[in-house]
This record gives C-alpha cells, structure tokens and sequence, in this order.
C-alpha cells in the first residue's frame, strides 16, 4: 500500500476548492474531496464543497463518484441526507446515484426504501440494478425489516472442496487486541454497528487470517431464534491487510427466514457480490449451518459449518488451495511512444 | 541481467484519456530507470483492457477488500506481474499489492498489484507496488526510498532490496 502525502500547508479550503478542480500540482482532485472531512471548517461548507463537485459536469466522472465517498464520511445523520440529495439530484449520472445508493445502504434507515425503489427501477445498467438492489437489502436485513421485498443476487455453489491437499479451518476467540481491531473494521464499514453486541472469532485459512465479527444474539442459544423471524445481518468478516496487517471488513453475513426454522444464509463482498451460499437449521439449545462457496472467478471451493451448542460457538471446514479460473483480459497492442 | 516483465492491464478501459495514457507511458519509464539501479531491466510490458461492460464497477476501488478481489477476478496467463491500472482508488491510498506476491496467479489470495493514475506520481506508485510484489516492505525511517510508504518519495532503492527483488520467482536470467 502507498498513500498520496499532502503536506500540512496544503490542507487548506481555498487550495481544496482549487485541488478539486485539478489546478493544485501533485494534489489530485479525487484526493482533495476525501480530505474535505478533514479541514477546519464547517459540516456546511464541506457539504458546499461536494455539491459543487457533484455539479461540475466538467470534472472527470471518477471525481464525482469520490465527492460522493466524501459525504459519506460526514457524520451518520448528514450524510444520510447529502447522499439522499445526491440521489434526486443526479440526473442522468447513473453513477454518481448508484454509489450514492450503495453508500446508504451501510447507512440509511427505511426511510430511504421507497427512494432506492424507484431508483432501482429507473436504473439503465444491469450493475447499477444491481447495486441499488443490494442497498436495499442491507437495510432491509441490518434493521430486520419484516414487510419489503427483497432482491437479492443469484448464487450456483461450488462443489465441496476435495480433502485431500485441503486447509481444515477451525475458529477460536482472538486476543483483546485483535477483537478490539476487528470490532473497529466492522465499524469502519457500518458506523451505527454497535460494537458492545458483538463478539470475534477467528479463522485461519492457509495465510489468510479471518475475522469474524458476530452478534452475541444471533449465537445466543436463547436469541438466535430471532433469525427465523426476520432478515438478519449477524455478522461480518474482516480480513488482514497483506501491506499493514490491519483488518478491513470484507464480506457480510445476511441470513433470511425459510420454513420451520430453517434459515437461508448469504455471504457477499461489501458491494454484494455472493461469494457464500448455504442453509441452517435452528432448533432448541442448538443451530447448525453449512456454507459452500459459490461458482465466480478467484473463488476456491469451500465449505464451512456453523454450529452453535452448549459449547458455545464454533466455525469449521475446508478450503480447496486453487480458486475457481479466473478470465483473462483482452490483449491490446499499443502504438509505441 | 535480471529481469522482470509486467501486465498492464486498464480496468474499465473506456475511461482512460490520452493524458492517462501519457501518464502510464511515463510510469513504466520511472520503473525501468528505478529497477536498473539495482540490476533489474524491465524486459516486457504487455497490454491489456477490461472493458467496463466486464469490470463490475471495479474500475473505481472502493476499499482494500475490492482492490484484493480485482487481482483474483482477473488473471493474465503468463509469468508477468499483472498491474491492474485504475482511475480511482477511494481515499489517500493510491496502490495496494501483496509483499511477495505469488508466482502461481491461479493460487487463492491478492495476486497482482493495483495502482491508481494519479498525475505526476504514477511512476512512484507503480514502482512502488511491483516493488512489494517481488518481496519488498515499507521503509518507515527514509523519506529518499521507494519504499516509503507516502509519495512523493526519494524513489531510491539499495543494493540489499535490489537483492531481495532479484530473488523473487517471477526474476528472469
């Protein structure tokens, strides 16, 4: 990893406002709207700033899709508004609205359903149909809303993983430091994640350390039967940085009612991509799910147990070494010089 | 003399201008002149697209976890350090690459580099990002190294990290 360093005497509102428009040497203009939450002014004027990015049809459109980022990182309640507005305001850029959609998704209330509808139907892009699609499940599942439908995206599994040559996973409880850090990532990732309702576990995959950060009720043997009453999203996984060994939240957990006490589980990237499917089933005292990783490129065969009793939680299972093909780019030739 | 090869590789493709384009011309050059201090020619550059019909959004990276997902999502099928090129990487981090990143680009895990064209310091970053894939860490202390994990940086490499480069699997005699 590298980051971009501005120094100290740049971080100034009236050289952003010059940076966002390109004309500041060595300061992108993507980079001058993430540091917008970090000047001295007010949540007005950072606002006044964006929306003047997101308005300026001249600027690139990845420079617009970052001043829509850089509201995001305004305190919860604004940039649920600002992105809101982004939304109505958008127009014809696609983009801009569905990134806007996404980021609401990690953040926004009910309220916003009716609004990522109609959105997700006026949508031109199969992805961006997508996207939004995905907003709306989040919230769907992180609030447990009972009564709105949901789309959520097609999974094939892959077949289980053969044993022989494969990693076996077994989870256990992290260290203080590690928990603290992985409760920090979810939060990164869902501010209003309340972090006292969740504990860690973690995996150890080949040199992939995984953590999983779960809601203490989705595995309480007295609670968990919530998770056959409404959506749920119980947990999410966090993966170490290669470069800062850092965690970053990577995948969440959504799991949805099916008949007598069954449940269907998902697990995606951030953005919605399915990269876990599988069942569970929760009876009295104890509950136990299986996991198979789905068909999509990069993807090795997995598959995992979940299965909570009187021993308390536990994660287990196997990992195939090789992921599922990956294509290949399309080659160009380009004139030299 | 040692040697190495790279993909360069324009996720959502249609997006990149001209000047994007002058401005990778000029970053492979950064990488040639830096890796030959050290004994490492750059032997090979290839190049290769992904429309955005295909990238799946990926062309604007929103978070480590999609920048990691980008390089399993797509593999060129040679013995080269895909570089995946994007037009944004949210936030003030502009690369992000495995340190010593596999030979083996079917294995699972983050296989290749990703480096955001950010005007005048592409070169840094690419130099920087191939420089982790093929074994190096960040040097915290010395503003004048490559590895400095900021930029702009020195852009500097010693002779014992040009010796850990050459050691990687993807070194060509």
């Amino acid at each position: 990893m590298v980051r971009i360093d501005i120094p100290e005497d740049q971080k100034r509102p009236e050289i952003v406002r010059e940076a966002v428009r390109g004309r500041v040497d060595m300061f992108p203009p993507s980079l001058a709207l993430d540091l917008v939450s970090e000047l001295d002014i007010s949540d007005d004027e950072r606002v006044e700033i964006l929306r003047g990015a997101l308005a300026d049809r001249g600027l690139e459109p990845h420079v617009r899709v970052a001043a829509v980022h850089a509201l995001g990182k305004l305190p919860v309640e604004r940039a649920t508004t600002e992105l809101a507005k982004a939304i109505d305001t958008a127009e014809d850029d696609e983009d801009v609205a569905a990134t806007a959609a996404s980021l609401l998704g990690r953040i926004g209330g009910s309220e916003q359903l009716s609004q990522l509808e109609r959105l997700k139907k006026s949508a031109t892009s199969d992805l961006n149909r997508r996207r939004v699609a995905f907003a709306e499940a989040l919230i769907v599942h992180r609030l447990g809303v009972t009564k709105h439908e949901v789309e959520l995206p097609p999974a094939q599994q892959q077949p289980e993983p053969e044993p022989v040559g494969a990693l076996t996973l077994i989870s256990r409880k992290p260290g203080i430091d590690r928990a603290k850090r992985a409760l920090a990532s979810a939060r990164r990732a869902f501010p209003s994640l309340d972090t006292t309702a969740h504990e860690v576990h973690e995996l150890q995959c080949g040199p992939q350390l995984l953590e999983v950060i779960i809601n203490k009720q989705a595995i309480g043997t007295k609670t968990m039967r919530m998770l056959t009453t409404r959506p749920s999203m119980p947990a999410v996984v966090a993966l170490t940085s290669e470069e800062t060994q850092d965690f970053y939240a990577a995948y969440i957990v959504l799991t949805r009612p099916e008949r007598a006490g069954t449940i269907s589980l998902l697990v995606t990237r951030l953005d919605g991509d399915p990269v876990f499917v599988g069942k569970g089933a929760i009876k009295t005292n104890t509950a136990e799910a299986d996991l198979r990783a789905v068909k999509a490129p990069g993807i090795p065969a997995v598959s995992i147990r979940l299965r909570v009793g009187p021993q308390g939680f536990e994660i287990s299972g196997r990992s195939a070494v090789r992921a599922f093909p990956a294509p290949t780019p399309q080659r160009v030739e380009m004139a030299p010089g | 003399m040692a040697a190495i090869s790279i993909n360069i590789i324009r996720v959502g493709s249609e997006r990149f201008t001209a000047a994007d384009e002058t401005e990778i011309s000029a970053a492979v050059n950064v990488l040639r002149t830096t890796y030959a201090t050290v004994g490492i020619t750059l032997r090979r550059v290839e190049n290769w697209i992904i429309p955005l019909a295909r990238a799946n959004g990926r062309e604007i990276i929103d978070n480590d976890s999609e920048a990691s997902t980008l390089t399993d999502e797509w593999t060129v099928p040679n013995h080269d350090v895909d570089v995946f090129f994007v037009k944004l990487y949210v936030g003030s981090t502009a690369g992000l690459s495995p340190v010593n990143g596999p030979c083996n680009k079917d294995a699972k895990g983050m296989d290749g580099s990703v480096v955001e064209v950010l005007s005048g310091l592409t070169g840094t970053i690419l130099a920087h990002e191939v420089g982790h894939y093929l074994g190096l860490s960040h040097v915290a202390n010395d503003s004048t190294n490559l590895m400095f994990p900021n930029v702009p940086n020195g852009g500097r490499l010693t002779s014992a990290q040009g010796a850990t480069m050459r050691s990687h699997c993807f070194i060509e005699p």
